[in-house]
């Protein structure tokens, strides 16, 4: 599925299956019981719009590989951007350190593996002419501006990534994947009377340059002048415990933090989850049913395979409030006694692989969104999110409302500021009384130990019945 | 026209000895491609990771990492490009590519190198004896750092991570109007998070060191600093919703100095979207309350002789007296503010242009101990920890998750946690009261404990 042979071509590259096996060789003389090789050619391309003003473009190579032996619980990883066999050796012999013995003679058989290509590219961006680009970022700030003459500043930012992966594990399988993704971040500030207020909108996937086939530029624009200028009227948000709608598609910030960080595979493998030993036990209301997908193609946070060679599935996590599966990673998964995989992922080839979530979604329900509106009386409609953090031991989660609008007797009514939102995962979870039948995917940046990676998530509209709200207004 | 890397075995030979030398070459081959002005930036960074868990190793992570960003500006245009292939005919490639891209960006007056030249500097933070360190003392740490934890509380059970980084930073930054400044740095450091445990209730704490040499790390200090966050927590509460004074832990007021930098940056100022726009020379906060940034601070993390434009820094207060005096800029800010450079441009890695932001920042330190600033509350929230993004920087609102300790006339009274914390950021500067006189730095950051006279608290 290679368009163009990247820098490790099989057959004449300096990463042929020879010299992988033989790096993986290196990897394991001392001792390790397993050595994995991830090899990465990717390119950035990335340009932002200030001021009216095409300010700055970046291109950006990203090329090496890391080399990880284990031995046990004990994980070696070194890794290089210089590409020599003299080189990779030597990081495969300084990852395989970790194990002591003398140095012995290992084989290494590697096997093509092949994997899904689940997300069809139609125009790779890193072949689109950077005009074009120019062009997409000029009609997003033109078509926010013209929104409302309120609108005074709009940032646009646009990136592409190209990444070539290759993965080889030394219990025998090679197979090379390719990941595309292009996406468009709009910030707009609306002044009046003295009153900022700041708005975004964003449009990405596992696309190339036809991503703005399904929603233009323009588009994306309008819609982050239209929540800059809803917010110039809005009114001080209320404090204290209130019922707590949250939007369809990006209101999933709730199942990401939570509960998917607290389950995944190497806190609970640690004991430091506060949904350690909770399997098989419940965690929210019956009514939920969430699970992690990589298999939505095109989408932000899907993938063929994961970085240890994992093919991308869907797992999943709570069926009807009942925890039914942490996230793994081969790593911690052996270590606590399975064969599990799928949600090993990294940043880059300079990371170690961790169990990262992928597309976190929630099933549709029986209600309709007007009818989770009705039925409240007094409560908080949280419309838009800057994003959420999470406390995996304690289980405390935050989510920051960007848009956020009061709801009075069954109608949602005045806008209000921007507002944290705070709760205990399992509890917040058991208190979803309503849930829509309108899902919708939305998606985001997730960081982790100072790894960030493209995630995914949906949901449809629901309702919290009670959650603290974090205004000033008592 | 987006030919595909070309060259790919070019990416083969190893980073070179004399980064200066290469970066010198990239900017000529620039001007010979037909760059008006030019830069290169290059970086070698080599650094070791150690993991452990309850003094068991789990990880060692060893990498160098090296490459260079080229600019160039043509037309008063300007484009970068990045890569870690340092030959000859892939330093033309990425020439040839940046001026090709430089073509798309508009042109700009303050696209061009600094006019006021900095010449040739050098800086050197670096611990000669870290080479020497064998990994059974770096271990050592490890292990010293979570038997204080363990032995500083019974209730600490377990842990999520103890690490040890050590590494060596070197920096080589020239441009085509004779800038070559050399960065030489040594940092190590050790972080802790462990877990209390009470009944079926779990709490994490953590504490962090990074320093410049080796024989400043304290691991004892760590552990038991670590130890305590953690513990504390324990039996941790809401509170009722109510209106009340905020004591901020000097940690924690590292988040609240950095509100303050993100509302300075020139560029955001130049745009409009910071509430802090139009407010230079006006009192933001009261009298007593100074903030610093200093590139030449002794025994200063994050001194820098040279900015990542290749501008000279110095040191300078942000608010003086209450008075907001100065915002940071980079070349374009301080440009179209019409305002003076103030060297601000923070760059690490070769991958990217830098950004601004300060250099070692502090909140000075008033006259009272922490115990004398608790002490000052008859009812409120010691905040140890935040969680959440805080602050809508356009209008200065600000609502996020925090825990910490209930104070009540004057002494620490119970834990609490899952409560948020709201006001408008230009309300708590000006109600910033009593500051504490334990000003402690982090890396490059340093705070005191203090307090502001009135928030939200949103609980039960």
């Amino acid at each position: 599925m290679l368009s163009e042979p990247a820098f490790w071509h099989r057959e004449r590259g300096i990463l042929s299956r020879e010299n992988v096996s033989l790096i993986l060789r290196a990897a394991l003389e001392r001792g390790a019981d397993f050595a994995d090789l991830y090899a990465e050619d990717s390119v950035v391309t990335a340009l932002t719009l200030q001021d009216r003003k095409i300010r700055d473009i970046q291109y950006s190579v990203v090329r090496g590989v890391g080399i990880r032996a284990i031995s046990g619980r004990m994980v070696g990883y070194a890794h290089t951007g210089d590409i020599s066999e003299r080189s990779l050796v030597e990081a495969a012999r300084t990852a395989g350190c970790i194990a002591t013995g003398e140095p012995r003679s290992v084989t290494v058989e590697l096997a093509d593996a092949r994997y899904q290509a689940l997300s069809p590219v139609l125009e790779y961006p890193d072949r689109a002419a950077s005009s074009r680009k120019v062009d997409v970022l000029r009609r997003a700030d033109e078509s926010a501006r013209a929104f409302d003459p309120k609108v005074r500043e709009v940032s646009v930012f646009y990136r592409d990534s190209v990444q070539r992966v290759l993965i080889a594990t030394s219990d025998g399988r090679m197979g090379e994947d390719e990941r595309v993704r292009t996406s468009l971040y709009v910030s707009a500030v609306a002044m009046d009377h003295g009153e900022r207020q700041s708005g975004s909108a964003r449009s990405g996937g596992m696309r190339g340059f036809e991503l703005f086939e399904i929603e233009p530029a323009e588009a994306i624009g309008r819609r982050a002048a239209a929540q800059a200028v809803k917010m110039l009227s809005a009114g001080e948000a209320p404090v204290g415990q209130l019922p707590v709608i949250l939007t369809n598609g990006w209101g999933a910030v709730l199942l990401h933090e939570a509960i998917g960080h607290g389950i995944e595979a190497d806190f609970n493998r640690r004991g430091t989850s506060k949904f350690t030993e909770k399997l098989g036990k419940p965690v929210g209301s019956s009514i939920v049913t969430i699970s992690d997908t990589a298999v939505i193609p095109n989408h932000w946070g899907s993938l063929n395979v994961d970085d240890e060679g994992g093919e991308g599935h869907e797992t999943r996590l709570v069926e009807n409030g009942v925890l039914v599966s942490y996230m793994y990673d081969r790593y911690n998964s052996s270590l606590m006694g399975l064969s599990a995989g799928g949600n090993s992922r990294r940043e880059n080839y300079r990371c170690t692989p961790m169990p990262r979530m992928t597309n976190t979604v929630m099933a549709n329900g029986p209600h309709t969104f007007e009818e989770i509106v009705a039925s409240v009386k007094k409560g908080f409609y949280a419309a838009d999110f800057t994003g959420g953090q999470v406390d995996i031991t304690n289980g405390q989660f935050v989510f920051s409302v960007s848009e956020g609008y009061l709801v009075e007797d069954g109608k949602i009514t005045s806008p209000v500021k921007g507002a944290t939102l705070i709760g205990d995962g399992a509890d917040v979870l058991g208190k979803i009384t309503m849930v829509a039948d309108d899902f919708k995917l939305s998606f985001g940046g997730c960081g982790k130990n100072g790894q960030y990676v493209p995630v995914g998530l949906g949901q449809p509209h629901l309702l919290v019945s009670s959650m603290t709200v974090g205004g000033t207004r008592g | 026209m987006t030919a595909r890397p070309a060259q790919l075995l070019d990416s083969a030979p190893e980073a070179p000895a004399d980064l200066a030398a290469v970066g010198q070459s990239a900017v000529r081959i620039a001007m010979e491609a037909g760059a008006d002005e030019a830069e290169a930036y290059l970086t070698r960074e080599n650094y070791l990771t150690l993991v452990t868990r309850q003094n068991h190793p789990e990880k060692v992570e060893r990498a160098v990492v090296a490459g260079l960003g080229l600019k160039v500006y043509k037309g008063r245009r300007k484009a970068y490009v990045t890569g870690s292939a340092f030959g000859e005919s892939a330093l033309r490639e990425m020439a040839r590519r940046a001026l090709d891209y430089a073509v798309e960006t508009t042109p700009e007056d303050a696209n061009r190198l600094p006019s006021e030249a900095t010449g040739q500097s050098e800086l050197v933070l670096f611990d000669e004896s870290l080479a020497a360190r064998s990994m059974e003392q770096k271990f050592a740490l490890l292990r010293r750092m979570e038997d204080a934890a363990y032995a500083a509380d019974p209730r600490i059970k377990n842990t999520q991570e103890a690490s040890y980084w050590d590494g060596t930073f070197e920096k080589a930054h020239c441009n085509s109007n004779g800038l070559l400044s050399r960065e030489r740095k040594t940092q190590c450091g050790l972080s802790l998070s462990v877990i209390a445990m009470s009944g079926d209730e779990r709490q994490v704490g953590g504490e962090y060191q990074a320093v410049r040499h080796f024989d400043r790390i304290d691991p004892e200090a760590a552990g038991r600093e670590a130890a305590r966050a953690a513990a504390r927590k324990l039996g941790a509460r809401p509170v009722k919703s109510q209106h009340a004074p905020i004591v901020f832990d000097n940690r924690v007021g590292l988040r609240f100095l950095g509100y303050l930098i993100a509302a300075v940056n020139g560029e955001r100022v130049a745009l409009n979207e910071t509430f802090l726009a139009g407010k230079l020379g006006e009192r933001i906060a009261p009298e007593h309350v100074h903030v610093a940034d200093e590139a030449d601070r002794p025994g200063g993390y994050a001194n820098a002789l040279v900015d990542g434009e290749g501008v000279r820094t110095a040191n300078r207060r942000l608010i003086s007296g209450g008075v907001l005096t100065t915002y940071l800029h980079n070349l374009y800010s301080a440009k179209k503010l019409g305002a003076a450079l103030t060297g601000s441009v923070q760059r690490g890695s070769y991958e990217r242009e830098g950004a601004i932001g300060a250099h070692n920042l502090y909140l000075a330190a008033g006259g009272l101990s922490r115990q004398q600033v608790i002490g000052s509350v008859g009812s409120g929230l010691l905040v140890t920890d935040l969680m959440g993004m805080g602050l809508t920087i356009a209008n200065g609102n600000y609502s996020i998750g925090a825990s910490g300790l209930w104070i009540e006339k004057g002494e620490l009274a119970h834990p609490v946690e899952r409560v948020t914390i709201a006001s408008n950021i230009r309300d708590m500067l000006l109600g910033i009261e009593e500051i504490g006189n334990d000003l402690r730095f982090w890396a490059g950051s340093g705070c005191p404990t203090f307090k502001i006279r009135q928030m939200a608290i949103g609980g039960e």
